[in-house]
Order: structure tokens, then sequence, then C-alpha cells
């Protein structure tokens, strides 16, 4: 039998969990459609609907709901056999408890009035998120745009990737976020490979813009050496993180500190003014306000030093041992000053800096269950709840605010559009956990239907807890221990 | 008893010698059988349907994919359809598989799979085994089970591990066409037929187009199609080689 033909199926038992579905009408003698199938416009759309409630003491609290909607058109267009160019537009919607803003108001932290805003849209919104081209030089490809810089073998976390926040726990997002850069590689051979990327965002992606931006030392880039050594895939990396972070994560009194002695030295300056004043010296108040004014006029440009630079070796790895598959990867953030002008040991502590994320995927073909466990360890996370800082979370600093987690998922597939998901992910330090068990079907050929939920529990002030106390002083329900959820996608 | 003991020896070598002869022809079909499919190149667009329920022929998946090959063991596939997967691309090496999922933007090994590991997640009722390339002298022993005016059937028993207790193979002695395979598994008994269903001539020579695997324990079935088909052409390298086939 002909090679095509064995190697044709081969996809369909790759493992992918594919979202594949059933077709509504016989269709065996359609034709495969135009001449350059790698052109052409498609995509999907999401409805996500959910509930918050909270489950404490045998009782239901009154839920919340929310709604989320999210268009993705794609496109691709291939002009020349070495030429490509690829989009993705997305509009997105957010209401009720789906909104960020919610749950910023919920937090004290918005930080203005919705309502001084009257033309912005805190809604929804529209924008572009790919938007790439590629140019190929015989086994030089040079990649340049917006598009996801995606390195890393793990599926949860991804240590090695570090310029734009992943979707986390996220029913709506599929895509990884674009980033601005230029990203050229070259194959050596089919076993070696050598790629790098130069970003033109920081991290954060943030909607202001700072002259900082345009300082070559806040261009986050990364180089990665690939290759092949028997059954595993490795890689060797060096990565430049910047995130810019104004959000003050100093513990309270630190900041009331400084608040206090501010307002302080503004009554002391008011004071001596008003005594001026009273004894009919206008014209040195006057000269001192001129003066003051000047000052700040003749200053520098204001500074904004809320740029973090890091820098990590990583190492990467994915293969399979025997029918079971492996991966891992791991980052060392490599000790710089303060003032990012060397490399420094004093006080380095290799266990504070490390990251990583260990997996294997197995299946268990008695019972055609799919599993994948995962456990990842964050150095730099709190080692104790009370430690926790949701600012760090907010802010894109981290994921996750603990050092050790671990993920659990089963799959399995019934009758090819019947689909039974249920995955475990446990903060291993304060034993806090997310339980997401899922059913999805597919009754068409591109519509699927998901219902599901997360269940979060652990004990008061642990991670998945949902009652955080900031600042050490006011504990707020951030969110609720259960969220049953409906999610509709249909793809064209 | 002298007699006796020359007979059995006697007969023994002339059964030894029917059945290695009968070994040699049912090789010398099997290499004649692998000869016909040998490409050393190839491009081919193709639908694949599967049905869980083999009675039901409103209920089935299908999929669409750009496939090329090359060689015995090389498989590069980009998706078209279903839209959900569009641009998902999938490069198999002699046993080593990686994908490119286009949503996140990065590339995946995949672990090697059990052999007996059917359709996973998608459907379908061809396992690993069934495509995991090689040719048929080098996977089954074979023998001669009938011969008839029109067809040879043989049967192969495993050169190796494998998750079938043997194969039985029909062939067309007009043109070593192969229209139906028999699948057996110890535990199952005969388990599945592979029905090729349609040749045509492509590239001046005769090809199967469509073919059906029957799933006769879970009666389901799965349908590959293949559409504009060639062979022996020439493919750009950065297909077949893992560090650049999603470029």
């Amino acid at each position: 039998m002909p090679k095509i033909i064995y190697l044709s199926m081969v996809f369909l038992i790759s493992g992918l969990g594919a979202d594949l579905t059933v077709a509504s009408a016989p269709n065996e003698d359609s034709s495969m459609g135009g001449s350059d199938e790698s052109t052409g416009l498609y995509g999907y759309l999401i409805n996500y609907f959910q509930s918050s409630l909270n489950f404490r003491n045998q009782q239901f609290s009154r839920p919340t709901f929310g709604d989320a909607l999210l268009l993705r058109l794609k496109g691709d267009w291939r002009p020349e056999q070495n030429l490509r160019f690829h989009m993705e537009f997305s509009y997105q919607s957010n209401v009720g408890n789906q909104n960020p803003y919610l749950l910023y108001e919920r937090l004290g932290i918005a930080g203005f009035s919705q309502s001084d805003f009257p033309l912005e849209d805190f809604n929804q919104r529209l924008f572009f998120d790919h938007v790439w081209g590629m140019a190929s030089f015989g086994d030089f490809d040079l990649q340049f745009g917006k598009f996801p810089v995606a390195w890393g073998t793990g599926y949860v976390f991804n240590p090695t990737a570090r310029v734009a926040f992943p979707p986390f726990l996220d029913m709506v997002t599929e895509d990884t976020p674009g980033t601005m850069a230029l990203l050229p590689s070259y194959a050596l051979s089919n076993r070696f490979s050598i790629e790098a990327y130069l970003a033109f965002q920081d991290k954060t992606q943030k909607k202001t813009a700072y002259q900082e931006d345009s300082d070559i030392k806040n261009l986050p880039y990364g180089i990665k050496l690939n290759g092949i050594a028997g059954a595993f895939d490795i890689s060797l990396s060096w990565i430049r993180e910047v995130l810019y972070n104004d959000l003050d994560t100093r513990p309270l009194d630190a900041v009331l500190t400084q608040a206090g002695m501010a307002y302080i030295q503004g009554i002391v300056a008011n004071q001596a003014m008003a005594e001026l004043l009273a004894a009919g010296d206008t014209v040195t108040v006057l000269e001192m306000f001129k003066q003051g004014a000047l000052a700040q006029l003749l200053a520098d440009l204001p500074r904004h030093p809320y740029y973090k630079r890091s820098y990590f070796a990583g190492f990467d790895f994915a293969g399979a041992i025997g029918d079971c598959g492996v991966y891992g990867e791991f980052v060392l953030r490599l000790p710089r000053d303060n003032r990012d002008k060397k490399f420094v040991l004093k006080n380095y502590r290799t266990a504070d800096n490390l990251e990583m994320c260990l997996g294997f995927d197995y299946r268990i073909s008695a019972v055609e269950v799919d599993t994948r466990m995962e456990y990842y360890y964050q150095g730099s996370g709190a080692k104790n709840k009370k430690d926790y800082n949701l600012m760090t979370i907010l802010s894109g600093e981290k994921l996750v605010n603990a050092r050790n987690y671990s993920f659990l998922m089963l799959e399995k597939t019934v009758k090819d559009f019947h689909k039974f998901n249920l995955a475990f992910f446990t903060n291993l330090d304060d034993g806090s956990f997310a339980v997401l068990p899922g059913y999805s079907y597919s009754p068409y050929n591109n519509f699927d239907i998901t219902v599901g939920a997360f269940i979060l529990g652990g004990s008061r002030g642990s991670e998945f807890d949902g009652r955080y106390t900031l600042y050490g002083v006011k504990e707020i329900d951030l969110m609720e221990n259960l969220w049953p959820y409906l999610r509709l996608k249909i793809s064209f | 008893m002298q007699y006796t003991g020359r007979f059995l020896r006697g007969l023994m070598i002339v059964l030894v010698a029917i059945s290695a002869s009968a070994e040699d022809e049912a090789l010398t079909i099997i290499r004649k059988v692998d000869e016909m499919g040998k490409t050393s190149s190839s491009s081919a667009k193709m639908s694949m349907l599967t049905y869980p329920y083999v009675g039901d022929n409103s209920n089935f998946r299908e999929m669409k994919v750009l496939a090329y090959g090359k060689g015995e063991d090389n498989s590069y596939m980009e998706f078209i359809t279903p839209k959900s997967i569009q641009g998902l691309r999938i490069l198999s090496l002699s046993g080593d598989q990686w994908v490119y999922f286009p949503s996140t933007g990065r590339v995946r090994k995949i672990a090697a799979k059990s052999k007996d590991q059917t359709v996973q997640g998608v459907g379908g009722d061809f396992t690993y085994e069934d495509l995991g390339g090689g040719n048929m002298e080098e996977s089954y022993s074979f023998k001669i089970l009938k011969s008839d005016a029109k067809s040879w059937t043989l049967e192969g028993t495993p050169k190796k591990e494998s998750s079938y207790s043997k194969v039985v193979i029909t062939i067309l002695k007009e043109n070593y066409q192969t229209p139906k395979i028999e699948y057996y598994t110890a535990a199952d008994g005969h388990k599945k037929d592979l029905l090729i269903e349609e040749y045509k001539m492509i590239s001046g020579r005769q090809m199967p187009t469509r073919m059906t695997m029957l799933n006769l324990i879970k009666q389901s079935k799965t349908v590959v199609i293949m559409h504009d088909a060639e062979y022996d052409v020439p493919l750009d390298d950065k297909y077949f080689n893992p560090m650049r086939f999603y470029k």
C-alpha cells in the first residue's frame, strides 16, 4: 500500500485532542476546494457564560453572572512560495462577572471612576493580535510583525516563554498573544537550528507610552539553540525579560510612611507660606512659586523606574520514554545587580531563582483515557501563604503565588463526539486546589458545546480559597469558589 | 521399521521442500506488492471520514489534509478542515512526530504511542501499527493459503512484536492489487477489514484512491479518499525538516 496513505492517517492517532466534530451530512465526494488551500479566511466565535457563587457552611451564596464573547478572524496568504502573511483580528466583549474592571472595583484598585471617561468603552474592544509576515531564504527564515513567541515544551507553564502573559485557566482565549518582534532563524541541518527574537514591547504590553520604551536596554530578546538527540528534542536559551510594573508591592507600612512624610512636608511648606503671606510678603511667596515652577520645567524629563530587567539561562526538552511522553523546561534567573550593570553572586540562592516544569503524558489503553501530569516549581514564589502578594499576580509578574504546583488531567473521548475532561490544579504548599470537570459535545462538524465548572477550595487565606487579606489588614472575598459555565464555539 | 523411517524422513523432506517452495512463492508475491506501492515522494490532498457507527452514514466526521510523503517513513500533513484546527501541521520522520499548533505558535514533540492504540480523540479505526510504515515483507512471514484463477490469499504472521496475531491478504493475480486485508488478534479473532475500493492511474501507476477500514468489534468504520495525488514529484526539503516544517 502506498506510504502516503498510511501516513495520511497518522494524524488521526497523534493524540492531538483536536477539536474535531461530527459532520451533519454525507459529503464523501467533496473535492478539496481551491488550488491554494493555505490562503483564506477562517476563525471562530466563542460565547462563554459563567455564574459565580460561594458554597460555604453547606449554603450557596447568591450567584453573579457574566458573559464573554470572542470573535477571532484569521487570514492566511502566501503570495509566493517563500513568503507568508498571517493575521488574526479579535473582537472581545466582557460583561458582568467576566469584566476585569469588576475585579478591580472589588479590590479598590480601579484608580478612577469609569463615569469620568464616558467615551471609553469598558466592555468591549477590537484589536489585531497577530499580524505577521515571513520571508524564507533557503534555510533561513525571518518572521516579523506581531506574532506569538512561544518558547518551551510545558503545557500549563512555560518558564522559557517570557515575552507576553499567557492565558492561564482561561476558558475563552485559545491563542497565545502576539508580541511585536523580529525573529530570524536558521536551520543548520535537520537536527540543529538557531533562532533569536528581538521584541519591541515589554511583557505587559502596556497601553501607556514612556520615553524609556525607546531605550535599547528595555528591549526583550532571546537566543535559542535547538537540537535533536535520539528520541529527545532539546534547547538551550538565553533570555532577557523586561517587565513594566508600577504597582506598589511594598509592605503597607512602608507605603503609609512615605505618604505620611510627603503629607507632613506639604503641611510644613504651606505653613511657611502662610506665615509669609500673613506678614504681607506676597512678593517672596510669588518668587518661591516661580522658582519652584521653573525648577520643574528645567528638570529632566520624568523617569519611570518601573522597568524590571531579568536575565535567564534556559533549557528544555521533550521526548519519549517507552510509550510515555516526557518534557521539562528550566530557567535560572541570573544574579544581576540593581543597576543592571553586572552579575553578582553575593547572596544568590539558586533555589530562589529557579523556575521549572516537568511533565509527562500517557494513554491508559485499557480504558482509552489520556493523562497528563505536570509539576511546576517557582523559586521566587512565596514560602508562606501570609506572604502572598496579589499585586504581583495582577501586574503579571507571576501567574501564581506559591512555589510548588501540580497539574493532572484526564480525558476520555467516547464515540468521537463526546469528550469528558477532569483536571486538578493544586498548590502543593498550602494545599488549596482547583478542580475542573468538563464535558464537550459536538452535534455538528464545527460546533462544540461545553459545560463544566471551576471548583476551588482550600483553607482560609490559601491561594484558591478566594479570601485574600490585602496588606495584612483587610480581608476581601476576591473570588467565589464555584464557577459553573457554558461554552459555545462555532468554527468557520 | 527401517523402511518406515526412511519413508517418513523422505516425506518430511518433501513437505519441507514444498513448504519452502510455497513460502518462496509467497515472498515473491509480497515483494511484488511492496514494489507496487513504493514511491520516492508523493503529494496529495485527502479526505478522511470516520463513522462511529458503521450502519449510520449520516453521522461522520470529515477531515481534509494536504499531505506530502518522502521515502518509506517520512510525511508532512497540513490540516485544511475542520476549521477549528486549520493550519495544524504534523511531521512524521521515521517514527518521530512533531506537531505545530498555529493557535499557540508552538511545536510539540509527540510521544510514541502503544501500537494497538486506535484513533484517539478524533476517532477512526486505524492503529499506529496499521500506519507504522515499512513494507509487508519486513513485518510479516507469509504463506499462501489459497490460490484460484483470479487471486492469491496469503496469511502473514508477525516477525516482530505486533498487536495482531495474523493478517490475511487477498492479492489479485492480474495486477497485484490488494482489495482486502483482514486483521486478527488473539483476543478478538477477526477484528478488522481493510477494503481498498478504488484504484486510479496516477503518475503512470495504479494507486488506491479510496479505502475503508471496518472495525468488526466496534462496528465502526473509517474511509480515506485521495484527491489530486501525484507520485515521484519534487518537494521542498523544509517540509521534512523538524526545525522548520512549520515555517
